[in-house]
Formats: C-alpha cells, sequence, structure tokens
C-alpha cells in the first residue's frame, strides 16, 4: 500500500514539474513572440508574389490582421505598454499597405516590394525584443 | 529597421518616385512607412535597455541574497 501511495505521488509530482518547466521554460511570451514572427515571416515570403495583385493583396491583409491581434493581446497585459506601443506601430504600417490596395488599382510592384521589406524588417526587431523580455 | 537601413530605403524611395516608378500615393505611403520604422526602432531600442538595465539589476539582487 506504501509502495502505491509513492508511486503515486511521485508520479503526479513528476508530472506537474514537467509542465511547468515546460511552461516556463521560455522566459518570454510566446503567443506575443509567435504573432511577431508570422507577420516578419509574411514580410520575407510576400515580394515573390508582387506580380499579383489579388495575392499580395491577401499578403498584406493577412499581416494588417495579424498585427491587430497583436496589438490586441499586448492591450491588457500589466506592465506592457513598451510593447503595446511596437504593435501599435506594426498595425499602422500594415494598414497602410492595405488602405493602399483598395484605393489604387493597380498598385505597383515597387510599392509591393519596399512595403514587404518595411513590414519584415519592422517586425524582425519587434521580435528581437519580444523574445528577450520577460513574462 | 535600423537607421542605415532606414536611410538606404529612403534613398531608393526617391529614385523609384523621381523615375516614375512609384505613384505619388505609393510615394507618400512608403515615407509614411519609413516614419513609423524610426518609431519603431527608437522604441525598440529603449526597450531593450530597460530589459537589459533590469537583468543587471535582478542579477544584483540575487548575488547579494545569496550573501545576505
Amino acid at each position: 500500500m506504501k509502495k502505491l501511495l509513492l508511486s503515486i505521488f511521485l508520479t503526479t509530482t513528476l508530472t506537474s514539474c514537467a509542465l511547468y518547466d515546460a511552461y516556463m521554460m521560455a522566459g518570454y511570451d510566446t503567443n506575443e513572440y509567435g504573432l511577431s514572427v508570422k507577420i516578419q515571416t509574411i514580410g520575407e515570403l510576400g515580394p515573390k508574389f508582387c506580380s499579383n495583385q489579388s495575392t499580395s493583396y491577401l499578403y498584406f491583409k493577412d499581416a494588417y490582421e495579424k498585427s491587430v491581434e497583436l496589438k490586441n493581446f499586448t492591450m491588457h497585459i500589466e506592465d506592457n505598454k513598451e510593447a503595446h506601443k511596437l504593435a501599435t506601430e506594426l498595425t499602422k504600417l500594415t494598414k497602410g499597405a492595405v488602405e493602399m490596395y483598395e484605393k489604387q488599382t493597380p498598385v505597383s510592384e515597387p510599392f509591393c516590394k519596399l512595403k514587404m521589406a518595411q513590414i519584415e524588417k519592422n517586425a524582425n526587431q519587434i521580435s528581437h525584443v519580444l523574445a528577450r523580455k520577460p513574462r | 529597421m535600423t537607421i542605415q537601413e532606414i536611410n538606404a530605403q529612403l534613398i531608393e524611395i526617391n529614385n523609384l518616385y523621381q523615375s516614375g516608378q512609384i505613384s505619388p500615393a505609393e510615394y507618400k505611403s512608403l515615407l509614411e512607412g519609413l516614419e513609423i520604422s524610426q518609431v519603431i526602432a527608437e522604441s525598440a531600442e529603449e526597450m531593450q535597455q530597460k530589459e537589459d538595465l533590469n537583468k543587471v539589476i535582478n542579477h544584483a539582487i540575487n548575488a547579494l541574497s545569496l550573501i545576505a
């Protein structure tokens, strides 16, 4: 009986430790970082599709939606003003691209490429600081 | 974006506009993007410095708590 109780105790304790470790292994907010990296990736892959208006528009729209999500995610977290400010600026940047597609047809290829580069580089910089910000 | 990257893109944007490869509206949007990039660069740097300082202070506190 004692052995059974001991084994149950050890099993539950070790499982809890493993879960705690997995959660705490990343000292930063993985959700914030994940969203920022997704936006960075869109900016990196997007230029390949700049010759196609509808595909590039979808890429910009996706970057805009994800940056709004990042902005909203960072909004209510305590002591997170700086991250929220960065996300808000990134949202302005991606919104500008979407608005251009909505008011001007066609949008030029150089514009698409440069805007994608702006998104990629800024999201990269944001990912860099978010990965170093403790939760 | 770093300040060097912002400068390089500004030159590229001006050249594209002067050669007529981008419209006035696109030119304006790209310049606004550079303005936003500058704000992001400054805020990110400030945030990084704050985190670095925080790390140093925490290390010092931890080291002291071992002694005291």
